[in-house]
């Protein structure tokens, strides 16, 4: 495992958005924005001493299972775990090209990821059976779900959390990337969910809201995760900026799908080259 | 004593190995069985109720077939096929996971229940997916050894569970799951193909043919993805058939028939028993009987269709 200090930390987000940048501009297309919203959440799990891992046996039976349930934002997986070793970074620069192991949605053969997904309300109630598994094994890993806010539209992602309460799975936390945007608009112009956390409180789960950009609130909320105490699962709805780290696409319904190819590519990485200062 | 249903039979067999094995899990998206509540009582830890939620039954049981769990998923046949197909899609059958989905009321199973109960439509939706093994039982006997089967398998498999109680047809020796079918009867040129429930009908029909001194097999094609090498060797001995099914006329194992013979260049005459919905279901209500006379779908659907292509129709 890799553990690193908040400045670190901040640091590596930001390589890491450069990353996706990079990888989703070499193919032309890709979920920039999603990966955006939720750099801080995923690159505070696998470099903050949150999940148990080691990329040298991702199937390591200890470890703990992170389901990307927004199958979508697969890039800002792909460049963590490529950075920890679990794959060959030159992967990174072959997604979706003949014969890669990376497309453009997550697939269950990457070495790290655990479930295929991208088809939306579908990982989050495996991460369900995934907990239930574990516990009934005896084993105290934990199950990491993140979900995109606009996944919360489906109806299975309650099932799975009415089932998750009354199975009293609190070994299982979902993440909400809470960006309040969903592919062509806002979310409270489509299908609103506020109050979202009082409806996760609803449906028998502990609740805590956060800054999804602040380490600071990332991992506290996350802390002592392996030894809770408190019998229900945990929402930490995540509330994030789609697009953050480059102001001309953050908050841009259109941009949902959408790489930064020539001039803009160019913009936007000067964006995260200049400053450094995503995450703050 | 009165037979036992199809699916006490089915869970009867899976108890008696979760027993001894902690890694088998009943997910039942609030389905129930006789046979089911000695999980509930003796196993609970192996008996989840995910309620009425038929998607979260087929996650569910990923996650759990994921951490190394042998999972059988147990819910009402329409809705766990139909409401979640696309989930099934994306989970057991593309990852190619040991999940077996016993789905209770086969075809006109539930016919007093109306259209939303029909299960007509099962088969050729599971069937286009990658993967999935698919079983319709129509014996005690068949439905035991396929329940065995499935301890062993690392594949999906869909099993659609008739409501019914029948006669034993089959001795132990008969059934080869791999093989995917079974005949009964002389060697002639004529065939009856069914599955599930229709067995019964054809053997009644085949008894009725020999009284007019027409001779028929049966075939029970219990598996709808079978050895086609094998089928093709079964099939090429006839030059008529007459294939039955509660299930739609598209995409159903009269279909697959079809799809054998022609790929195959087998010179058979083939007539389809089946449900024609092109124009609806129809607002005929009545018992199971009503709504095979409706459809067609009878011993005397048979008796007929033969005597017809016998004489040249």
């Amino acid at each position: 495992m890799t553990v690193l200090k908040e400045a670190e930390l901040i640091k590596k987000a930001n390589e890491m958005r450069i990353t996706v940048l990079k990888m989703m501009n070499s193919v032309g297309e890709g979920h920039v924005t999603s990966c955006f919203s939720c750099t801080e959440i995923v690159v505070a799990l696998y470099y903050a001493n949150i999940l148990r891992y080691n990329p040298h046996e991702p199937q390591w039976a200890d470890r703990d299972r992170f389901i990307l349930s927004k199958g979508h934002a697969c890039g800002i997986l792909y460049a963590i775990l490529a950075d920890l070793g679990y794959f060959d970074r030159n992967e990174l620069n072959r997604c979706s090209q003949n014969d890669s192991l990376l497309n453009l949605l997550l697939k269950r053969s990457v070495p790290g990821a655990e479930m295929t997904t991208g088809s939306l309300g579908i990982g989050f109630g495996v991460a369900a059976g995934m907990a239930l598994g574990l516990r009934n094994a005896g084993g105290n890993s934990v199950v990491i779900s993140l979900l995109g806010d606009g996944e919360c539209q489906e109806g299975s992602i309650w099932e799975a959390a009415m089932f998750a309460s009354q199975y009293n799975l609190n070994n299982l936390i979902a993440i909400v990337d809470h960006n309040n945007m969903s592919v062509t608009d806002f979310i409270q112009n489509t299908v609103g969910l506020e109050p979202i956390d009082k409806r996760w409180e609803a449906f028998g789960w502990a609740v805590q809201r956060i800054d999804g950009h602040n380490f600071y609130d990332i991992t506290n909320a996350l802390r002592g995760i392996h030894t809770r105490e408190d019998k229900r699962p945990l929402a930490i709805i995540a509330d994030t900026v789609k697009g953050k780290g480059i102001d001309f696409v953050s908050n841009v319904p259109l941009m949902h799908g959408a790489a930064l190819m020539g001039k803009e590519f160019e913009e936007g990485l000067l964006c995260l080259v200049g400053d450094g200062q995503n995450g703050k | 004593m009165a037979n036992r249903n199809l699916r006490d039979v089915f869970w009867d067999e899976i108890y008696n190995q979760a027993e001894s094995n902690q890694k088998i899990m009943i997910v039942s998206a609030d389905l129930g069985a006789m046979s089911l509540d000695k999980f509930r009582k003796n196993l609970p830890g192996q008996f989840i109720n995910v309620g009425i939620a038929e998607q979260n039954a087929i996650n569910v049981a990923t996650g759990l077939a994921l951490e190394g769990y042998r999972v059988y998923v147990y819910a009402s046949a329409p809705f766990i096929t139909l409401r979640c197909y696309e989930v099934i899609r994306q989970t057991i059958a593309m990852e190619d996971l040991p999940v077996t989905i016993v789905g209770q009321g086969g075809g006109f199973s539930f016919a007093r229940y109306g259209s939303t109960h029909y299960n007509i439509e099962d088969i050729g939706s599971i069937r286009m997916l990658p993967n999935i093994r698919m079983y319709c039982v129509s014996d005690p006997t068949q439905t035991a050894i396929l329940a065995q089967y499935t301890l062993k398998m690392s594949h999906p498999a869909y099993i659609r569970m008739d409501k019914l109680a029948p006669d034993c047809i089959y001795d132990e020796g008969q059934i080869n799951i791999e093989k995917g079918f079974v005949c009964v009867g002389e060697e002639c040129d004529t065939l009856i193909v069914a599955t599930g429930n229709t067995v019964a009908l054809a053997l009644n029909a085949q008894s009725d043919l020999a009284r007019m001194n027409i001779r028929c097999s049966v075939m029970d094609l219990f598996c709808l993805r079978p050895n086609v090498s094998e089928l093709v060797t079964a099939l090429i001995k006839y030059q008529y058939a007459v294939a039955i099914e509660e299930h739609t006329i598209s995409c159903g194992m009269s279909s697959l028939l079809c799809e054998v013979v022609n790929d195959n260049e087998i010179h058979l005459k083939l007539k389809r028993l089946a449900v024609n919905n092109v124009d609806g279901y129809g607002e005929i209500h009545g018992d199971r009987s009503d709504i095979e006379k409706y459809y067609g779908i009878t011993k005397e659907s048979i008796v007929a269709t033969v005597v017809g292509m016998k004489n040249g129709n």
